[in-house]
């Protein structure tokens, strides 16, 4: 249930491009083939009763009460269930069906509570609503029969409560769970007046249930309720706005009581999301209020001396002047910063700005560096542009779907259920993965090939799939013909046609059996319509970059690119990396990716800015901590990001901020890095701020206040003061503002502005004249660069090898209910279902090292140690072990290594050698909430 | 990091790999990093990837 009641029609729309004329209570009406009796009469703006259907869901005709009566046909059919014929006339409100929905009515009030005063859905129930709308007067069968009136409430869910007592059994929780969820977690078990809804006869904590809410927004009564809204009542007022956990971005109505939220409920218009919800957007906002916040500015003068508040303008002028006298002594190029993945495009916007004009360097850059950056790499070598080719909704034409190195129903959990979704429809899937994910073998999910690979051979496995094309006569001649630069085609063919790039040829390094390769290799280029699904088990390699092309160069080949149900798609992890890219956040590009070597571009921004702007390079994030170490860099402004815990090689990280003179921070929390701050300025959650999130399909969402910044200021403001505090003026008199200048600088977002976004919810960039509603699929008449260039992509493996000492692989990555480095969802009720990173260590590999499940073990690399619970699983493979890296406590990077992608830095997060040892011990001052330092004196 | 580069240039002619560094260096290294590369290559000549070498000469040309 919903504050905002969107319009619902009850049965999904139908995509048939015929239409049929029908009469509904008089009303002539014309839908498309196959649409309902019910949704044809919502279409005529007449509302047919109705409890078991929603449009979200199929029809499924149980609760009797949308009976209509159909000239030429017997009896009183179910309107849901009824497919519209030409020429059909329809009767809604008769006295038979009337009197037959009374009828309905009276055995559901029968049988269910009467304190609808002090219900928590008092005014916002569906159940309630129909009675009112049938006209039921009386319940002849009085309460003292039979019922289910003390059926018990479960709680177990941290975040809604399943009240049976009020359950009238219409399944649409169940077939949300199946439909749109994709979990199956829920079913009805007994019969008839047994009938109950039942999560697999366990709590629904103990469940398969991963508290989407999907089930909550589907209850027609109270039986299912956020525990928010029993707590504090209903909402009074809405705001929409986009979720800032994952790189999906739901869009996502926040219903307030005042300025108090009281829950999140995901919008059916979203363009992302259509209405679904994971748990981290749905439920774990309550790390915005939390009491770690810091809300005030704090200053010290060594990281040795505990923290004092200061005022802004002490924060800033004490900011402004450190930075200024570092740079007297040390030079323009002894500061830089780092722009947040989390923040706003308007707040990365001014960061970089402020960077590149106020602080006069190009020493810039941003979390995606750890990420996706060979992601903006590869694409645009081969295809022109940094990003990915399509839209989500794209999965839904795929044939065949690649995954590799993702794991969406973890990371992009909305998306893994639309991926799910067209699985179960039919769509065959390889998945590319040493462990073995969700989507390889769940509820009527099962991967047609999963090829297990050893850590650090993607390039060997997709090179040999472009073998398999090459070489079997699978290359699309006609596309490639059209569309792709012949020199740099017959340069790949020649190199991925020679024997060593064989299935064959590379099974021994692979782990890859090769007729299973070249199976999937020939499903892959069969399509008809093929994609690929990424995510940083491609990129987080020495040879990311190389990946990258080697997927765009097996697309190409294959055709698959320029239209619905194929493409390459990265899946950016975090809610506005792609955005902060965009942006202008690396060292070598201004917004819309353009060298800054470029003298055209440079003056455009120079004008406009009236500053001289750096036509080279500036330092990676790498490359500045090296020369922190050196002694060359010191100063370093980090906009909400936690290097200290995120970046790989702890060690070095710390050394190097210990290293700088000032290290200012900006963020919500005292993270790891603020423990070597000497500035810290507070942020503003997603919930205070007014601004634009861009997602992993290119999509511009608008990000609305739901409360007044807790600190004051909004952070972009902040960012302008410290700009003119430098001797730079910078003001905006708002946000909508600084996207106005994006758009004026930036040919991708020349027509986007938010006065659009609010009219048409969302756009796709490019969004230009040419594309004034945005682009959702890229590509499609020709590349962006032109032609597109194939690549050669040979494989060099990783110089990280395992040896005696550590004979074991160590990777990493994401679970459902925690989120990169834990600041938000640690401090929310999610910890509920995973309080500390864990060490997945296969039975044999156990075995052999004495190791039991749940116990402490010791995880080595020669790089440095760390301590976690084994659990001891037949989803990694023998030799490999996984962690996730959500807990600081757990330390998942005091053992990654300094190794990363040849052409980008983006670290070698997924192949570390290492050796696991039992230990007594678990870690010191085990906690699951980050550390937060006193702030007083 | 130049070595890296230099060696995924497996499958390229020389030429091709000397074309590839000298334009990842310009693209993407600060001069600083480029000047101290240069300053190594001159004192230690034979320890870098002579393709490398002939990118920092051409980036210094």
């Amino acid at each position: 249930m919903t504050l905002l009641h969107e319009p619902d029609y009850g049965t999904p729309a139908s995509t048939s491009p015929e239409s049929i004329d029908v009469v509904v209570d008089g009303i002539p009406v014309s839908v498309p083939v196959g649409t309902s009796v019910m949704r044809a009469a919502a279409e005529a703006g007449v509302g047919v009763p109705k409890l078991c259907a929603t449009d979200s869901l199929q029809p499924f005709g149980s609760c009797r009460l949308c009976l209509v009566e159909i000239d030429g046909k017997k009896g009183t059919p179910a309107s849901c269930t009824t497919p519209c014929e030409p020429g059909m006339v329809v009767r809604t409100q008769t006295p038979r069906v009337e009197e037959l929905r009374r009828n309905v009515m009276e055995l559901y009030i029968s049988d269910h509570p009467l304190d609808c005063l002090t219900c928590p859905a008092n005014g916002d129930c569906e159940l309630q609503d129909m009675a009112g709308v049938v006209g039921l007067r009386e319940v002849r069968y009085g309460y003292e029969g039979e019922n289910h009136l003390d059926g018990p409430t479960d709680s177990s869910n941290p975040y809604f409560s399943f009240d049976e007592s009020k359950c009238i059994v219409c399944s649409r929780c169940v077939r949300a769970c199946d439909e749109i969820q994709g979990t199956l977690a829920l079913t009805i078990v007994g019969r008839g007046f047994d009938s109950k809804v039942s999560p697999g006869g366990r709590s629904f904590f103990d469940s398969e249930c991963v508290s989407c809410g999907a089930c909550v927004q589907a209850c027609p009564t109270a039986t299912l309720e956020e525990k928010s809204v029993i707590d504090l009542g209903m909402p009074t007022r809405t705001v929409q706005t986009t979720c800032a956990y994952c790189g999906v971005g739901c869009s996502f109505n926040a219903e307030l009581r005042g300025d108090e939220l009281v829950r999140m409920v995901p919008t059916k218009d979203g363009g992302a999301n259509e209405g679904h919800s994971c748990v981290k957007g749905r439920f774990a906002w309550g790390y915005a209020t939390h009491t770690d916040r810091v809300l005030t500015p704090l200053v010290r003068a060594s990281i040795d001396e505990p923290w004092r508040e200061a005022s802004w303008e002490e924060a800033i002028s004490y900011a402004a002047d450190r930075i200024r006298d570092i740079q007297s002594r040390h030079g323009v190029d002894s500061v830089g910063g780092i722009t947040s993945s989390r923040c706003t495009n308007e707040e990365v916007f001014v960061v970089q700005k402020m960077i590149r004009a106020a602080f006069g360097t190009n020493n810039v850059d941003t979390c995606a560096r750890v990420c996706h950056s060979p992601t903006g790499y590869g694409l645009k070598q081969t295809f022109g542009t940094s990003a990915g080719t399509q839209d989500f909704k794209s999965v839904a034409q795929a044939d065949v779907i690649m995954v590799i190195g993702a794991n969406p129903t973890d990371a992009h959990p909305v998306f893994g259920s639309r991926m799910k979704r067209r699985l179960r429809e039919g769509a065959r899937l390889i998945v590319v993965d040493p462990r073995r994910i969700d989507l390889v073998r769940s509820p009527h999910i099962e991967s047609d090939y999963h090829l297990q690979l050893q850590p650090g051979t993607n390039v060997a496995v997709v090179n040999a799939m472009g073998h398999v094309v090459a070489t079997e006569g699978l290359i699309h001649r006609d596309f490639v013909a059209d569309r792709c630069d012949p020199t740099t085609f017959a340069a790949w063919e020649e190199f991925i046609r020679q024997p060593e790039n064989s299935p064959e040829a590379v099974e021994a390094i692979t782990g890859v059996p090769a007729e299973e390769l070249r199976a999937a290799a020939r499903l892959y280029a069969a399509g008809p319509n093929a994609a690929i699904y990424y995510g940083l088990g491609v990129t987080e390699h020495s040879q990311g970059s190389t990946m990258v092309m080697a997927m765009a160069n097996l697309a190409m080949a294959t055709g698959n690119i320029g239209r619905d149900g194929v493409g390459v798609n990265p899946l950016r992890g975090q809610n506005n990396v792609q955005g902060s890219c965009d942006m202008g956040s690396f060292p070598h590009e201004f917004s819309g990716y353009r060298h800054v070597s470029d003298d055209a571009v440079r003056e455009q921004f120079e004008a406009l800015w009236g500053a001289e702007l750096r036509g080279d390079p500036g330092m990676r994030i790498p490359n500045m901590l090296d020369a922190a170490v050196m002694g060359e860099f010191k100063a370093l402004f980090v906009q909400g990001e936690d290097l200290a815990q995120s970046d790989p090689n702890t060690q070095h990280v710390q050394r190097a901020l210990e290293s700088m003179e000032l290290v200012i921070v900006q963020d919500l929390f005292l993270n790891e890095t603020a423990r070597y701050a000497h500035v810290f300025l507070p942020g503003t959650s997603f919930l205070e701020k007014d601004g634009t999130f861009t997602n992993a399909e290119r999509r511009i969402n608008r990000v609305r206040p739901v409360m007044a910044s807790k600190t004051g200021k909004q952070e972009w403001e902040v960012t302008c003061d410290l700009a003119t505090a430098l001797g730079y003026p910078m003001h905006y008199d708002s946000s909508s503002q600084i996207m106005d200048e994006i758009a004026g600088l930036t040919p991708t977002f020349a027509g986007v502005s938010f006065s659009l976004l609010d009219e048409v919810g969302s756009v796709q960039w490019p969004c230009n004249a040419e594309h004034p509603l945005g682009t959702p699929i890229m590509h499609v008449e020709g590349f962006v660069r032109g032609k597109g260039a194939f690549q050669v992509t040979p494989f060099v493996p990783t110089d990280e090898r395992t040896t005696r000492r550590y004979p074991l692989v160590l990777t990493t990555g994401r679970i459902l209910s925690q989120y990169n480095v834990g600041a938000q969802t640690r401090r929310t009720a999610n910890v509920a279902w995973h309080d500390e990173d864990v060490l997945d260590i296969h039975e044999s590999d156990a075995e052999a090292r004495g190791i039991a499940d749940g116990s402490w073990v010791t995880i080595a690399s020669r790089v440095g140690t760390t301590v976690m619970r084994a659990n001891v699983t037949d989803r990694v493979p023998p030799g490999v072990v996984y962690t996730t890296f959500h807990f600081p406590d757990s330390g998942a990077n005091v053992i990654t290594t300094e190794y990363s992608d040849w052409a980008t830095n983006c670290p070698e997060y997924k192949v570390t050698a290492v050796e696991v040892t039992p230990t007594l011990r678990g870690p010191e001052a085990s906690t699951v909430v980050a550390g937060a330092e006193s702030v007083h004196a | 990091m130049a070595g890296q580069i230099a060696t995924n240039c497996v499958g390229l002619t020389d030429e091709q790999a000397v074309a590839r560094i000298t334009e990842h260096l310009r693209s993407f290294w600060t001069p600083a990093m480029i000047d101290e590369l240069s300053d190594f290559d001159r004192e230690h000549p034979g320890d870098l990837d002579p393709r490398v070498s002939t990118a920092l000469s051409r980036l210094a040309a």
